[in-house]
């Protein structure tokens, strides 16, 4: 018998079957359902019937579900969950949730992974861009791969031999003509003269340079013609900004510069603003014509034996360098016939090689030295080591308190790749972000640090951002990311997805504590070795500057200023000067000891046939007397003597020992011969050594000769009090003498601490990043610390019920630390003493090692170390067993 | 019998224009339609339901229950004035879709 009420309770049971309609829904149709029920039978359909018609009616019960799931799912083309097949994007939203929440709870742990990660890789940045914007110098030349620059070797193969930078001036000429690699030879040579146009007269700095030059670079010319442009003699190439100072706006070709010689030089030519960068540096570019070429082959230029011209090869594309080099090697024998002691050398460097390569002696333009990028390179690969080291130790640690969570995950049905995949998403996710992150730092914090400080600045100028070289970094970068988060959780993912799930919940977590163990206690042993070694070189090279800074120079030099002559008369200056109140002596030189690079001359006895490089000054008769410098042979120069100004010179004692003379005394009124002109000097004195040279060289010879010409600076000491009204009456005189130029005074002191800024910055750098990898390594061992004791909280609060006290428990803890710092530091120590030797060798004063110093940076290391797990150490041992043994 | 696209798009208006004069619930509404379509325009019954909801999702009318005077609990539907604001936007379009075709379909017949 048909009976209505079961009829739709049967129906509607079949509509709650489906989880798209909700009670209201139910109620809703079932109301729809009765009235249309109700409307038949009025008509007087049967019962049975007219349910049959009026659910008919109704519709597909499965169709009106989905189309009501449609009507509350946010998405547009919603497909109801529980038809869903795909499984991994739906558990997607789930594994980031757990990643959240994973990072919530250990919030300051996480903290530490990511910013210890996000630092590392902002600083990596750093060093990374940094180098590749040096290495993009010279690049833009369109031959550039085959340029190159021929550098001399001095001295052979004993040790003492010197590289230069620079080649005899006949080089040029003779491997463009005889060698049929060379497409084109050039060579130039640096000068720093004064140049004048109506009343406006500036210093230009430039070289002398060939015809060649400008078709063998590609540097860009705004007018004139490359081919022919320094062909003619007295020619000159100004750059934009040179042109603008002396003419405005005025067309700067055709127009005549008088240069401080007396000769006239007419412009041919304006160089383009080089957007590119060369280590080649200009404002102006002198003709060396063909005719004075070949006229200075006949001078004492012809000479092998002076390297002061630099000389560029353009060479073939087959040129094969080694053979290059041996034919260069038969030169020398045909030049330098006999003269073995002295071993000539040539060699080929590379001109893309030479911004970012060896410290050559007479260094042309700018360089920056290949050891201190070595040097930025190893701190940002041990800072990066460091934090990669935490993240991989901290992946694994945390995931080990996870083995719960996978049990559950198996139990409702995960897949064992889905676990994998889990943790390396997890973890990949996190090591992403911590790029985001840094890349923040980079941008916003260190790069306009950087750039702000001055040895960035001025040495190596500001990083420019090229974007499509750098986006092709950040995309190293990315995969970097990728690669630390997928190496760090690959191994835990494998091991942890391999538990069984009852094993997981009977925590049983022996296995999974054994795990990993091992490797982390390499890593940790790895951590404590870089700490160790950083510190104690953090240590060196604090000594070693602090050594260079307060090194004494020999000289006095307090009160002193310095003025630039300019082209003022240095007799009138003198005469004038002296006179005022607040100055007690003036004296004038050619260049600054310990602050300018000095010309070198190379010396040799009278009728001795080796010759040395000796740095050469003038200098006026009351020079030495106002640095107090002391003359232990001879005398000083003075106007007593006429003939001083013409043929006596004054050698330091170091070149007297190096030209073979026995003792100073024996060396007076000996001659010395200039090697390249053959012009003969008296040595009148012999002044006792001084540091002259920047204080990493070594005092080397020096020559001093007292002529008038070639004063370049007038040094003035004044009295201790008022020496700003001293300076204002100064200049009042120097303005009588000199309108054009102005009087720019600069204190001694001032001048060489800027020298050295560079490295007080360098010192800072280093020792910033060091600390900032001791930090990343010492918050890696605090957070290990804490999970080991965490593993080891059951283990403690059975040996506390059985009786031990919280000494023992300590010591216990420690015991097993203790021997990873120990084997750390046994590491770390030798590492430290090879590492550090390798810079160390560069200086002339260096600073050793002693055991002290070893012994400080262990005791420091430990201490760090200890105090980093101490604090978990001592926390575990206090926790009261009751709590810890609890759930068992 | 009207296409499924085209009675697919027209519900929403239809419902609406209904509901327009007054409070209503889902088996009076299909009745509406029914008796005024002359039975051209049928859809399954309980497909009104999902189109009910979406519209009281998006705001264009508002729902209560309450029981009729058999004791019956049913669930009446009525316009919003964002409903009414939807309305008149279909109606005008619905007119110039119209008017298109009657002039196309004109007289002349050269479309057809």
């Amino acid at each position: 018998m048909f009976n209505l009420e079961n009829a739709i309770k049967t129906w509607k049971r079949q509509l709650r079957s489906n989880p798209a309609f909700e009670d209201g829904d139910v109620a809703e149709l079932e109301s729809h359902l009765r009235e249309e029920i109700d409307r038949m039978r009025v008509k007087g359909v049967p019962e049975k019937e007219a349910f049959q018609k009026a659910s008919e009616k109704i519709g597909a019960l499965d169709s009106i579900g989905d189309e009501l799931h449609k009507t509350r799912s946010p998405k547009i083309d919603a497909t109801p969950p529980w038809k869903q097949k795909s499984w991994i994007p739906t558990m997607l939203p789930n594994y980031l949730k757990v990643s959240l929440r994973n990072f919530k709870r250990n919030f300051v742990f996480s903290i530490i992974n990511v910013l210890g990660l996000s630092v590392a890789l902002a600083v990596a940045l750093l060093v990374i861009t940094f180098i590749k914007d040096q290495a993009s110098y010279d690049t833009f030349h369109p031959n550039a791969e085959h340029i190159h620059r021929v550098i001399t070797t001095v001295g052979g193969d004993n040790s003492s031999h010197t590289r230069y930078a620079s080649s005899p001036f006949p080089v040029a000429f003779l491997l463009s003509s005889e060698f049929p690699e060379v497409i084109r030879a050039t060579h130039i040579q640096p000068f720093t003269e004064a140049a004048s146009f109506d009343n406006r007269r500036f210093i230009l700095n430039g070289f002398r340079a060939d015809s060649s030059f400008l078709r063998l670079f590609e540097f860009s010319l705004e007018s004139g013609n490359p081919e022919n442009a320094l062909n003619s003699p007295n020619s000159i190439m100004l750059s934009r900004e040179t042109a603008e100072r002396f003419f405005g706006d005025a067309n700067p070709v055709g127009q005549v510069l008088n240069m401080q010689n007396g000769q006239l030089y007419e412009v041919t030519g304006v160089l383009a603003e080089e957007k590119n960068r060369s280590h080649l540096e200009f404002e102006a570019l002198i003709s060396v014509s063909q005719e004075e070429g070949s006229s200075m082959m006949n001078t004492g230029l012809k000479s092998w034996e002076n390297p002061s011209w630099y000389t560029y090869l353009l060479l073939t594309e087959q040129a094969n360098i080694e053979e290059f080099e041996t034919k260069l090697g038969n030169i020398v024998e045909l030049h330098y016939p006999g003269d073995l002691e002295s071993g000539y050398q040539f060699n080929l460097q590379k001109l893309t090689e030479i911004n970012l390569g060896e410290r050559l002696a007479r260094q042309i333009g700018r360089i920056t030295p290949i050891e201190f990028v070595y040097f930025l390179a190893a701190l940002a690969i041990v800072i990066v080591l460091a934090s990669s080291i935490n993240y991989v130790n901290l992946t694994v640690a945390r995931s080990l308190k996870r083995v719960k969570e996978i049990g559950l995950r198996k139990v409702i049905g995960a897949a064992r790749f889905q676990l994998i995949g889990q943790f390396i998403i997890e973890s990949i996710l996190i090591a992403v972000i911590s790029l985001g992150i840094g890349l923040l730092i980079f941008w916003s914090w260190l790069l306009p640090f950087w750039n702000s400080l001055q040895l960035a600045t001025a040495d190596f100028g500001q990083i420019a951002f090229n974007t499509s070289r750098d986006i092709e970094l950040y995309l190293y970068f990315l995969g970097f990311s990728v690669l630390v988060g997928l190496l760090a959780s690959i191994y835990p993912a494998i091991k942890l997805s391999s538990f069984s799930p009852t094993e997981a919940f009977r925590n049983r977590l022996t296995k999974a504590q054994s795990l990993g163990w091992s490797l982390r206690k390499m890593l940790v042993v790895l951590q404590i070795t870089i700490s160790l070694v950083l510190i104690i070189s953090t240590f060196l090279l604090y000594r070693q500057s602090s050594e260079l800074l307060n090194a004494d120079y020999g000289f006095s030099k307090s009160d002193v200023v310095n003025v630039d002559i300019s082209d003022a008369s240095y007799e009138l200056l003198r005469q004038e000067m002296a006179n005022q109140s607040g100055v007690e002596g003036i004296s004038a030189t050619s260049s600054l000891p310990g602050v300018n690079f000095q010309t070198k001359m190379w010396i040799g006895r009278e009728d001795h046939l080796d010759s040395l490089s000796a740095a050469f000054y003038s200098v006026d008769e009351f020079f030495n007397e106002q640095f107090e410098l002391s003359i232990i042979a001879g005398r000083n120069f003075s106007s007593n003597y006429a003939v001083d100004t013409l043929q006596s010179a004054i050698l330091n004692e170091t070149a007297i020992q190096r030209l073979g003379i026995d003792s100073p005394q024996d060396a007076i009124n000996t001659f010395v011969e200039f090697k390249t002109t053959g012009e003969m000097y008296q040595i009148v004195g012999v002044v006792e050594d001084f540091q002259f040279d920047f204080l990493w060289n070594p005092i080397s010879p020096m020559i001093m000769l007292n002529n008038p010409s070639g004063y370049r600076f007038i040094n003035i000491h004044l009295s201790e009090s008022n020496q700003a009204s001293a300076l204002q009456n100064l200049e009042n005189v120097w303005k009588k003498i000199e309108p054009i130029a102005p009087f720019n005074y600069r204190y001694y002191q001032d001048e060489i601490d800027s020298v050295y800024t560079d490295f007080r910055e360098l010192v800072f750098l280093v020792g910033f990043l060091a600390i900032l990898a001791i930090l990343i390594a010492c918050f890696g061992m605090l957070a290990m610390s804490h999970y080991d004791t965490q593993a080891r909280i059951k283990e403690i609060g059975v040996r506390k019920v059985f009786g031990a006290n919280v000494k023992d428990v300590i010591m216990l803890l420690f015991s097993d630390f203790a021997k990873i710092v120990a084997l750390g530091v046994t590491i770390g120590i030798p590492v430290s003493i090879y590492l550090n030797s390798l810079w160390l060798q560069v200086f002339v004063n260096k600073t050793g090692f002693s055991i002290w110093l070893i012994i400080c940076a262990t005791v420091l290391t430990v201490i760090l170390t200890f105090a980093s797990i101490g604090w978990q150490t001592y926390a575990a041992a206090l926790m009261n067993p009751i709590k810890s043994l609890r759930s068992e | 019998m009207v296409s499924k696209d085209l009675m697919a798009a027209s519900t929403r208006p239809l419902i609406l224009t209904i509901l327009k004069r007054g409070e209503s619930y889902g088996y009076q509404i299909i009745q509406d339609v029914k008796e005024m379509s002359g039975g051209t325009l049928e859809w399954s019954d309980g497909m009104l339901y999902p189109v009910l909801h979406k519209l009281e999702k998006d705001g264009c009318i508002k729902s209560r229950w309450d029981v009729s005077e058999e004791g019956r609990r049913r669930k009446y539907y009525s316009i919003t004035e964002t409903g009414k604001e939807e309305l008149a936007t279909a109606k005008s379009q619905w007119m110039s879709v119209h008017e298109v075709l009657v002039k196309l379909w004109g007289p002349s017949k050269q479309w057809a």
